[in-house]
């Protein structure tokens, strides 16, 4: 039985194709989110799916992961907020967050930020340097950073904002900062979710409460790449949107 | 980026540069006749791509696009542009640069200027990038789309043969490759630097359509560009003028036969073969080509950290060209080298004056030099985060100015002559053992001591007795005592012998007790960390503890101590160097591009081969697959030439001590699975082909020649070669690990 499955009983696997959402099941309507759940659909070419979820705390992140990581493409989590953002937002403002090894996760990270700038989405980048995702080698401040910093932000074309963080702890500083301005948080993930992984996804699971968290597997990035199917979708987002 | 522009058709002063050409106003090119040169040269293309000579994109190695514009850099010492598609696109970093041209740029001080890109077509429409192949031995780089090349192939070089010709020629469906949208058949270039160099350039195309029988129409396009650098002025437009129609004239055909020919010549005294590793060897051709086509032959040679491969670092001249880079080209191409060290020579005077700047005697050179010598250091950068740091090594890593001295000396030892020493390289090695003279603080009990550096290990600021920098100063004033002595006339007499007590002061850090030397004062009061505390090397220390808590630890960002094993063996007491390896290794994170090949080296001269092969493979893969995350913004030259040094001195033991050395020594400690390694070098002017194994070398010469193999006697050996047996005397082995 599907991790899926056994968070909705009777509900069938989510395809390809699909950008699950998770919705708390208690909330009921998830209108308050609707727009911001279409529109992020449509600029990664897909289509919504919504799953209810119960539960609250660190056993419902765990069921969560589990789904998230047997879901086939990227998953949705709405905070358990069911009126939805309550300021409309000028632009659709996302942050994109790298973590884990340098050299993929740059590249799946500008892949996903120019996927969503073809969509009309507005990124901030958190490169986040910690364990395993630092560069190699570094000489030091001055030219070698200058250099670095230069191909860090090449490679991620499409960001309106490109800041590099270290460590988990300055990740989730970094993240309350730009949430009070961003629709969505995105993390990349390589959708290992048993006991004591994914730790950054974990706390931050936790700390975007009130900001929907937009999990994407690195895998399935790897997906555009090849020019995956989906619409050029070039919606620019006016002030005041209506829901 | 666009074809050439059309600008103004003389130097200024009115007097064309060229004959004029309108458009339509020149006779229609032979459009028979280009098609056949350009079909002649495009089938000059290797059909075989030689693994070990050939560096091809797309292949199993995902290069990235920037990264590959630096691996596919085609260059002759005076011109080096980027391998970037003649297209572009928006995710390109095209550049063409000027060897030793800099200007000022507010905020940001000397850096290389850019000129105009010579190498663009217009396509009617975008194509992938294709096939693209960089041929090391002849420096083409060659570029076929579509099966059998029918959207387009093209071949670009830059003349060796004629440094600052550059040479373009394509052929394509004319529905994609526009006869009619590449430029205008003529234009100049002018760029001024605000230092009152530059560069002129010409810049002529030719185009011409074809009508096959079947098929579509095809375009065919000769693009010949010719470009005079002017270090402190701007080139006469007359003289580039001339060159390029002499170029023009020769044609694009017989311009590539130069190219192959002198590439050919160079390949004799320069090349590298492993029999066991083709990845191993085509890294090694692969830093050979890039150095060898970064440093003009003559007059003077200012090579950046990045050589002519990008724009990173400024163009900055750094100790990567005299101790990583230098001796690559002292061994392979000597006129290279001696070109290196006459842009220092050039700039000895501002060297004095930045010594009596400082109250001090003799010549200090500049930790970053640019275009007059002074300091370009920047006293402040961006670190990881973007916040504003100061930079402190401006100020305080001053053994360069040892390094200096270390060049010009290694180049007369490989030239087997006092000649340079006693002439133009003089200053280089007595005015810096002036300034140490003056630099070295001598205590109360007679030690001497240099104190507030930065070594080679840039996590420790501000140390007093560095090893490195104590032991460097004192083989500099040594050496500018035996140069000094030579040169005075007996005047310099008792200057000389007071270098040499002050020499014998000097306060190495080599304690007999632990048969070992302390990298600096305190070092060993410091956090206790290892390298495997912090993660599997190479690993960026500070990026992962932070810069503070580095600076507090044991931690060495690169070789240190360790480097003088590699540069300055026969200064340090018998025995250090496996003590030296043993206790410093374990604490070198190699948080530095410089830092694996030279542990290699001298991991290699300990017999430690299978460690010394470990850390090749390292700073084989450091522009590869980009290891720093920067190689977009150019090749990591020094890292290339310490790649070649590990091998050469490390695992051959080619050795080189001075200019009286009258014997070529050799000691070969190579991994099994090499089975031989074969060089080709220059040795006293001459050039010489060995074949090296565990247990004997073979020597190729034309003269006579005495070989040391191992600890043997000297062998005379008469042209044209033989073997000579390796042998090792007992208890010459250096214990193990």
């Amino acid at each position: 039985m599907s991790e899926t499955a056994a968070m909705r009983p009777g509900a069938e696997a989510p395809v390809a194709g699909e950008l699950v959402v998770f919705h708390d099941v208690a909330a009921g309507d998830t209108g308050g989110w609707g727009l911001l759940v279409d529109e992020l659909a449509r600029a990664l070419g897909l289509t919504p799916s919504y799953m209810p979820v119960g539960g609250h705390g660190p056993l419902w992140v765990d069921r969560l992961l589990r789904a998230a990581a047997a879901a086939p493409g990227p998953v949705l989590v709405l905070p358990q907020d069911p009126l939805g953002p309550t300021t409309p937002s000028p632009h659709l403002v996302r942050l994109v967050i790298a973590s884990g090894d340098a050299a993929d996760v740059i590249r799946a990270a500008g892949l996903l930020v120019r996927r969503l700038r073809i969509g009309g989405v507005h990124s901030t980048v958190l490169v986040v340097l910690a364990d395993g995702a630092v560069p190699s080698m570094w000489e030091g401040p001055g030219h070698h950073a200058a250099a670095w910093r230069t191909e860090l932000q090449r490679r991620h074309e499409g960001a309106d904002t490109l800041r590099v963080v270290g460590g988990v702890d300055e990740l989730g500083r970094a993240i309350h900062d730009h949430a009070v301005d961003a629709d969505a948080v995105v993390l990349l993930w390589r959708r290992v979710a048993t006991e004591g992984r994914a730790m950054v996804v974990r706390s931050l699971l936790g700390i975007s409460d009130g900001v929907p968290s937009l999990l994407v597997p690195m895998d399935w990035i790897a997906t555009l790449r090849g020019g995956a199917a989906g619409p050029v979708v070039v919606a620019q987002l006016e002030a005041g949107r209506s829901g | 980026m666009s074809p050439p522009a059309r600008p103004a058709r003389d130097d200024g002063s009115g007097v064309p540069l060229a004959a004029s050409v309108e458009p339509g106003g020149e006779p229609e090119p032979d459009a028979a006749a280009l098609a056949e040169e350009v079909e002649a040269v495009l089938g000059r293309q290797p059909v075989d791509a030689d693994p070990t000579w050939t560096v091809v994109s797309p292949s199993s190695l995902d290069l990235g696009n920037r990264v590959a514009e630096s691996l596919f850099t085609v260059a002759d010492g005076v011109i080096g542009t980027r391998g970037s598609l003649e297209e572009d696109g928006p995710s390109a970093d095209p550049a063409t640069v000027a060897a030793g041209v800099y200007e000022v740029h507010p905020g940001t001080g000397q850096s290389l200027v850019e000129i105009p890109p010579w190498n663009a077509l217009e396509l009617r429409r975008p194509l992938h990038s294709g096939i693209r192949v960089l041929d090391l031995r002849t420096g083409v780089l060659w570029r076929t789309v579509g099966a059998d090349g029918v959207r387009l192939r093209t071949a670009r070089w830059a003349s060796l043969a004629r440094p600052g010709v550059e040479v373009l020629v394509a052929e394509g469906d004319a529905t994609v490759l526009d006869p009619d949208a590449q430029g205008p058949p003529l234009a100049f270039v002018e760029r001024r630097s605000t230092l009152g160099s530059g560069v002129v350039g010409l810049i002529e195309t030719r185009t011409a359509r074809r009508r096959p029988r079947l098929g579509p129409d095809r375009t065919v396009v000769e693009r010949v560009a010719t470009y005079g650098a002017g270090t402190r002025k701007l080139p006469r437009g007359e003289r580039v003028s001339a060159r390029h129609y002499e170029a023009r004239r020769a044609g694009a055909l017989e311009l590539l036969d130069e190219q192959r020919a002198a590439w050919a010549n160079r390949w004799t005294t320069a090349d590298v073969e492993i029999a066991g590793d083709p990845e191993l060897t085509l890294a090694l051709r692969l830093s050979l080509f890039h150095i060898a086509a970064s440093v003009a032959s003559h007059g003077e040679a200012a090579l950046g950290a990045r050589g002519l491969s990008g724009t990173a670092y400024a163009g900055h001249v750094f100790w990567d060209a005299d101790i990583f880079v230098l001796p690559v080209l002292a061994a392979t191409h000597p006129a290279s080298a001696r070109a290196m060290l006459e842009y220092r020579i050039r700039r000895l005077r501002e060297a004095r004056r930045a010594a009596a700047a400082l109250g001090r005697s003799g010549a200090r050179f500049p930790w970053e030099s640019a275009a007059d010598g002074r300091d370009v250091t920047p006293a402040a950068g961006l670190d990881e985060r973007g916040d504003t740091v100061p930079i402190r090594t401006g100020a305080l890593e001053e053994h360069i100015t040892a390094d200096v001295a270390w060049a010009a000396w290694h180049h007369a030892a490989l030239s087997g002559s006092w000649r340079f020493l006693e002439g133009p390289g003089r200053g280089l090695l007595v005015d810096t053992a002036r300034y140490w003279a003056s630099r070295i603080r001598v205590d109360e009990r007679g030690g001497g001591h240099i104190d507030g550096v930065i070594g080679p290990d840039e996590y420790h600021e501000a140390v007093d007795d560095n090893a490195y920098t104590n032991v460097m100063a004192a083989w500099n004033l040594r050496r500018g005592a035996d140069v000094l002595e030579r040169t005075s006339g007996g005047h310099g007499a008792n200057e000389a012998a007071s270098w040499r007590r002050l020499a014998d002061a000097v306060v190495t850090g080599y304690d007999p007790s632990t048969g070992r030397h302390l990298q600096f004062a305190g070092y060993e009061e410091l956090e206790p960390l290892l390298a495997s505390d912090v993660g599997p090397v190479p690993v960026a220390a500070d990026l992962v503890l932070g810069h503070e808590r580095t600076g507090r630890s044991q931690i060495l960002k690169q070789a240190d101590v360790v480097m003088l094993h590699h540069l300055v063996p026969d200064e340090l007491p018998p025995g250090s160097r496996w003590r030296d390896l043993d206790y410093y290794l374990p604490r070198t994170v190699h948080g530095s591009s410089l830092s694996p090949a030279v542990h290699a080296a001298v991991l290699a001269r300990c017999g430690r081969v299978a460690e010394a092969a470990a850390l090749l493979d390292i700073a084989r893969r450091i522009d590869l697959e980009d290891l720093t995350g920067t190689t977009a913004a150019g090749l990591h030259l020094a890292a290339m030439g310490g790649l070649w040094q590990a091998v050469v001195a490390g695992f051959a033991g080619f050795r080189v001590t001075a200019p009286d050395d009258t014997a070529l020594v050799l000691d070969p400690r190579l991994p099994e699975d090499w089975g031989e390694l074969r060089l080709a070098l220059c040795w006293h002017g001459h050039g010489l082909r060995l074949r090296c194994r565990n247990e004997a070398v073979h020597v190729a010469c034309t003269r006579p020649i005495e070989i040391v193999a191992g600890t043997g006697p000297a062998v005379s050996l008469e042209a044209p070669g033989g073997w000579v047996e390796v042998r090792r005397a007992a208890g010459t082995q250096e214990v193990a690990s």
